[in-house]
């Protein structure tokens, strides 16, 4: 699948041994991200149903409150046919270790979901 | 734009009349008959090759006419004797070669010597005339005379003048045909163009008086615009007095020195902070809603009055209790609206012997400490607000407490994430905007880490609580 590019934000997926690995690049803070992000998510989606699944966040250097929600509805859907979901984050940037604080709470009704702060 | 039929036809007239133009112009450049061209292109022809076949003619001619006139010379000179005897009314045999034949002769006159004289001489040769010549002169005379008529005859009636006469015509019809054309094509250019013109002033002229109705419209729409942009702008207005009047003008915590701030990057922000007062407990809460402008500032006002119900019927909730009720609050009234939002927020309660305990994900809170003179960062925890139900197992309880001196800042990220050249200030730059407060009240800090960020581009609502222990 082609990736998302524009000038500030990357979205891209690589297929390797260990699966799918999905990765957010860049800075993600126009007003209304959810649609330049939802047609891609939605594209991706069933392409990483039944496989496991990696979301590197750790290169993503910056995201605005509106960028949460598409973002977390992407997970919720992958989370619910991937076999597993494995999210990796930058805990020393203090806005991904707030984001994903609270998507740690949130996801943790997810049976094949993991969270991880590198 | 609605154009009139009528104008619709002029237009249809003027393109059709245009086109028609344009047409002519590019016909007129080719013949008017393809065939007819042809034809008189392939007579041309045969005519440059019947030109040289009379040129032929005309030297056999030459010299069948000069012997002639030698024998004519003798015959001539006896004729002369009887002149008396020719009529008028007598058969002109000789001017029979006709104009057309004698021009095309006429190149060959000083070559020929043709003598005109003698022709006019021997215009009368008819059979009447030699019988009344044949009584009165020798036979042999007569015989020679006889002889030459024929002769003259048979030159005249050759087809070298129908041949002149036809080559003629064929250049005087083509000729006629190419003026014709072109004088028939003029006539029609001129005509079309006429028409055009009168078609284009008339349907300027329309389109002037269009384009002077249209502007008036447009002057009146901008006016009524203009009305209805000054009534919204008016509700706006409204709306951000009714979000700044929701946040406490002088907001009061027993034994704290407080001053807070906010400033929405919109008409209406989504940043909230309340400091409330009920019952033995101070209540501080402070959030932010995602997104900006009506739409987080409805939601952000939800909160508060949601809060304020809240807290006063329980002024003892725990902090965990009360988020997780705003949040039943704000799921449902989110859902009604269709809104895909959700809400930073901490909730503070500062109990009767001084013991703050909070609850709710937004900021990191900082306390400066009076004792050491730095900054202890204590993360906030949990989960947001708004996103799903029952959270309240997910908003672990902390506490904290002040002593003489220290000062507590609560803050929303539009101020962590003021640029400047590209830099955020993070947290770590408020932090050290933090650490210089030492003996300030709760007012100059707050002035002291508002007033740096005139040089900073914010794109987001800035809330700032400063809380000094007294």
């Amino acid at each position: 699948m082609n990736p998302y590019q524009s000038e500030e934000l990357r979205l891209s997926v690589q297929a390797d041994h260990e699966g799918m690995t999905v990765r957010f690049e860049g800075r993600s803070d126009r007003r209304h991200p959810a649609t330049v992000m939802q047609p891609w998510f939605e594209d991706l989606v069933p392409q990483l149903s039944n496989q496991r699944v990696h979301v590197d966040f750790r290169s993503f250097e910056y995201m605005n409150s509106s960028s949460f929600m598409p973002i977390f509805q992407f997970l919720q859907q992958t989370a619910s046919t991937a076999t597993e979901l494995r999210v990796t984050y930058d805990g020393s940037k203090d806005w991904q270790r707030l984001s994903f604080s609270s998507l740690s709470a949130l996801a943790a009704g997810w049976s094949n979901f993991s969270i991880e702060a590198q | 734009m609605k154009l009139s039929w009528s104008t619709k036809a002029q237009w249809v007239a003027a393109l059709a009349l245009t086109g028609g133009m344009l047409a002519l112009l590019f016909q007129e450049s080719r013949p008017p008959n393809h065939a007819q061209h042809n034809e008189v292109i392939r007579q041309l022809h045969e005519a440059d090759q019947e030109n040289a076949f009379l040129i032929q003619e005309s030297l056999r001619l030459r010299m069948e006419l000069t012997e002639g006139y030698g024998r004519l010379d003798n015959v001539g000179n006896k004729l002369s004797a009887h002149l008396d005897l020719l009529q008028p009314n007598m058969e002109i045999v000789i001017g029979s070669l006709g104009d057309s034949l004698l021009a095309a002769l006429e190149s060959l006159k000083e070559e020929i010597a043709l003598q005109r004289e003698h022709l006019e001489a021997f215009k009368v040769t008819n059979s009447k005339m030699f019988g009344a010549v044949l009584e009165n002169q020798e036979f042999e005379e007569v015989e020679q005379l006889v002889l030459l008529d024929e002769q003259i005859h048979a030159i005249t009636r050759s087809k070298v003048s129908d041949r002149l006469a036809e080559v003629l015509s064929i250049y005087e019809r083509s000729f006629m045909v190419e003026v014709d054309a072109t004088g028939l094509y003029r006539i029609i250019l001129y005509g079309w163009s006429i028409i055009f013109l009168v078609a284009l002033i008339i349907t300027l002229y329309r389109f002037r008086k269009l384009s002077f109705y249209q502007e008036q419209q447009v002057v009146q729409r901008t006016s009524e615009l203009d009305e209805a942009l000054s009534s919204l702008w008016g509700e706006m207005e409204l709306a951000t007095r009714i979000q700044t009047a929701l946040v406490p003008a002088k907001p009061l915590l027993h034994g704290c020195d407080v001053a807070a701030s906010m400033f929405p990057a919109e008409i209406v922000g989504g940043d909230y902070y309340d400091v409330i007062n009920v019952g033995d407990y101070d209540w501080v809460l402070i959030g932010d809603v995602s997104g900006h402008g009506v739409p987080a500032g409805l939601i952000m006002m939800m909160c508060q009055t949601a809060v304020q119900t809240e807290l006063q019927a329980h002024p003892d909730l725990a902090p965990n209790v009360l988020l997780g009720r705003i949040n039943c609050t704000l799921v449902e009234n989110m859902r009604r609206l269709g809104e895909q939002k959700y809400m930073t927020l901490t909730a503070i309660r500062r109990d009767p012997d001084g013991t703050f305990h909070f609850a709710g994900l937004h900021q990191d809170l900082f306390i400066r400490r009076a004792s050491t003179q730095k900054v202890e960062c204590i993360p906030s925890t949990g989960t947001w607000v708004g996103l799903m139900h029952n959270i309240e197992d997910q908003l672990p309880i902390q506490q904290f407490q002040l002593e003489s001196g220290d000062v507590l800042l609560l803050y929303t990220d539009g101020i962590t994430e003021a640029k400047h050249n590209e830099e955020l200030l993070n947290n770590a730059g408020l932090i050290a905007l933090l650490e210089q407060s030492d003996g300030k009240t709760a007012e100059d800090i707050l002035e002291d880490i508002l007033q740096p960020m005139e040089c900073y581009e914010i794109d987001d609502d800035v809330s700032v609580i400063v809380i000094r222990q007294v």
